[in-house]
């Protein structure tokens, strides 16, 4: 009898421990008067140099099928990334093209929390190595509810920040 | 460090072992069975995530409807399934550590079991990513979270390009294809491999443990069903990428590492896993490895009889034509890859006699580090030591640390590696040369011996069941088998000779008391 009281002991405690550690304790990310700013895009930085039109000469000594009448360096210019929330930088990243020649796009995800309220956010990128300044910049006024995430993109057809 | 590591680990198994022993006995006990409960747990798995897939859509507004029609309007059923499925995914986690941490603990993964230990490293990913892969099917909250966490662990290995976390934060960037593509993984892709992983884990090992005891499995799956009952596994609120995930419930059986990545980096945790994994996959080769040389075969005295083969609990002896022109059919051949030196083939053989007259005292196959004959050595000095009336000779297998024990207690030990290297015709010898009045035989128990089988087979053929048979002639009730728990437990052995020796006070043509703490 008490081999059996032991073994139902002991599947009872199995039981609880697995049913308790399947869903307790509780893990929380964000306190409750907090919402989510997530950046997430690649873009297509400028390249490090402007392209040259090559002379006739110059095209006479390719093939053929490699005659193209500009040569353009492949590497590209790493990106700046800002993003402010009323004028105080959350987040700000220099991103490096892809790729072993570097010339491949540059890609950013990062999320960052702020308190839920109104904010003025600006987001801006340098691409073109220029050393003040940004290529592109958004500002806009936004009122973040608790919990909410918002996500700041870049359209690269229409060269503008999207903000969802 | 290691050594003191093992230490605790057998410390914190005795505080589980003693009580589980108890209640199920040796044979049952749940400890003595993790890797083949891990299986079973995978079997309810499988069997009830046969029942969830008939009824799951493949789509993002498809796979929490489908689950949420399974939980509550088919609750008597498919409700039950969805837990079971749950549950027992964390179960077979749950058994995993303590299988590895056992494992560690009885320094198990060494010589020819590095494979075995090294094979089971791809396995626990495996297990891993296929129970993570499921909660991203149900698509709640916590799919989310593990979603969004797990791109962003995977965007961390530096051979993307594109951000995957990205995907998981705008509804319109999320398709119906990439729950089929989770749902192949899930379903069909990892389970393949995870059933060839348990295939190689064991491929090494002769008789291996598949399924466990019936009762034990009966018990289980009882009690996996009545938590399914009392507490059904249930879906957070649906995913909303809209919305940050602010608090999740989490299981921690597989998530554990998940808040890391949060409150630490992807890198961080990622260098936690490579590491540890690759610190399991290197542990059979640090130190302190003993490396012995393996069984060696002598071709003038083996006979071919072919139980060190068939005793052998690795598979390590193969049975070949004879290449020195004997009378003999067969030659034992030893893998020494596979020998993990326990000498249990040593007491299989039937030439390993000490009563041979010979000079030279040489079996069919012998272990060089303690051979037959310095055995014999070794016992007839220790029993020289012996006086009295009530002498008790005590063989102790070196994988318990009975050995030291004993001899605290004063007694005489002679020290084996494992008990199953121990030949009968060694008792018999001990008896009849009257150099001790009983003996006590003390090793791991049953389903804890450190080389599988050793304590089993020794029981067999003390008790004429098993070649080489102990001899007619001899009272095997004079010959007392003590298999031990755990080292935490050992101190009982002493309490375990005292007890023989006063029933020889009492009654000493009456039958000695057999082994009361394990197998016998």
């Amino acid at each position: 009898m008490s081999t059996y009281i032991g073994q139902f002991i002991t599947y009872a405690i199995f039981a609880a421990g697995i049913g308790l550690f399947s869903i307790w304790p509780e893990y929380r990310m964000l306190d409750d008067n907090e919402a989510v700013v997530s950046v997430t895009f690649s873009h297509s930085s400028k390249r490090i140099g402007a392209c040259r039109e090559l002379t006739q000469a110059e095209l006479n000594e390719l093939a053929p099928n490699m005659r193209k009448p500009n040569s353009c360096p492949r590497e590209r210019h790493p990106t700046y990334l800002e993003l402010r929330a009323d004028g105080q930088v959350i987040f700000s990243d220099t991103l490096l093209p892809s790729g072993l020649w570097e010339d491949g796009k540059a890609n950013v995800y990062h999320r960052s929390r702020l308190k839920a309220g109104t904010y003025e956010i600006f987001i801006g990128m340098n691409d073109s190595g220029t050393s003040e300044g940004f290529d592109f910049e958004e500002t806009i006024g936004m009122t973040l509810a608790p919990g909410q995430n918002l996500v700041v993109g870049f359209d690269d057809q229409n060269n503008m920040f999207i903000l969802k | 460090m290691l050594l003191a590591l093992q230490k605790a680990a057998r410390a914190g198994l005795g505080i589980l072992h003693r009580p589980l022993a108890r209640a199920f006995g040796p044979a049952e006990n749940p400890l003595n069975h993790l890797g083949a409960l891990i299986i079973f747990f995978c079997w309810i798995v499988l069997i009830s995530g046969i029942w969830l897939l008939i009824f799951f859509r493949t789509s993002v507004s498809g796979a929490f409807e489908s689950l949420e029609y399974l939980t509550h309007e088919q609750w008597y059923l498919g409700g039950i399934m969805r837990s079971l499925h749950r549950y027992a995914s964390d179960a077979a986690i749950a058994a995993l550590f303590v299988h590895i941490i056992k494992e560690f603990a009885f320094d198990t993964y060494r010589l020819k079991r590095w494979f075995s230990w090294v094979t089971g490293v791809p396995l626990v990913w495996m297990l891993f990513v296929l129970g993570i892969s499921g909660y991203w099917l149900v698509w709640d909250e916590l799919a989310q979270y593990v979603a969004i966490t797990s791109a962003e662990l995977i965007d961390r290995i530096p051979i993307f390009t594109d951000s995957m976390a990205g995907n998981f934060l705008l509804d319109s960037a999320l398709s119906d294809r990439f729950f089929t593509l989770m749902a192949f993984l899930h379903l069909v892709g990892l389970p393949i491999f995870l059933v060839f992983g348990i295939w190689l884990h064991v491929f090494r090992l002769s008789r291996p443990s598949i399924n466990p005891p019936r009762r034990l499995m009966a018990g289980t799956l009882l009690c996996m069903l009545v938590l399914s009952v009392v507490s059904p596994a249930v879906s957070q609120d649906k995913a909303d990428l809209a919305l940050a995930t602010a608090a999740v419930n989490l299981d921690w059986f597989y998530l554990h590492m998940y808040p890391l990545v949060q409150t630490g980096s992807p890198g961080l945790v990622w260098l936690l896993l490579v590491g540890i994994s690759c610190l399991i996959c290197f542990a059979p080769w640090l130190p302190p490895g003993k490396i012995a040389g393996p069984a060696t075969v002598d071709l003038e005295n083996c006979n071919g009889c072919q139980r060190c083969a068939d005793d052998c609990p690795f598979g390590a002896i193969q049975m070949q034509a004879r290449t020195d022109g004997s009378k003999y059919e067969l030659e034992a051949v030893v893998d020494s890859d596979l020998c993990t030196r326990c000498g249990i083939c040593v007491g299989a053989c039937p030439t390993a006699t000490p009563f041979r007259s010979q000079s030279a005292l040489i079996p069919g196959i012998d272990l060089p580090e303690i051979s037959v004959a310095s055995l014999r050595e070794t016992i007839r000095e220790v029993a020289a030591t012996l006086t009295g009336d009530r002498r008790i000779l005590s063989f102790a297998c070196s994988g318990s640390s009975t050995a030291a024990k004993l001899r605290k207690g004063g007694e005489a030990v002679v020290e084996i590696k494992c008990m199953g290297q121990l030949p009968p015709p060694f008792l018999d010898y001990v008896l009849s040369r009257d150099m001790a009045d009983a003996i006590l035989l003390t090793g791991c128990s049953d389903g804890r011996c450190r080389y599988r089988f050793g304590t089993d087979w020794t029981e067999d053929r003390v008790l004429r069941k098993r070649d080489p048979r102990l001899r007619k002639r001899i009272d095997e009730t004079k010959i007392c088998r003590a298999w031990q728990d755990l080292p935490a437990h050992q101190g009982n052995v002493l309490k375990q000779i005292n007890t023989l020796r006063d029933s020889m006070r009492d009654s000493p043509s009456k039958k000695l008391p057999d082994g009361e703490l394990g197998a016998t």
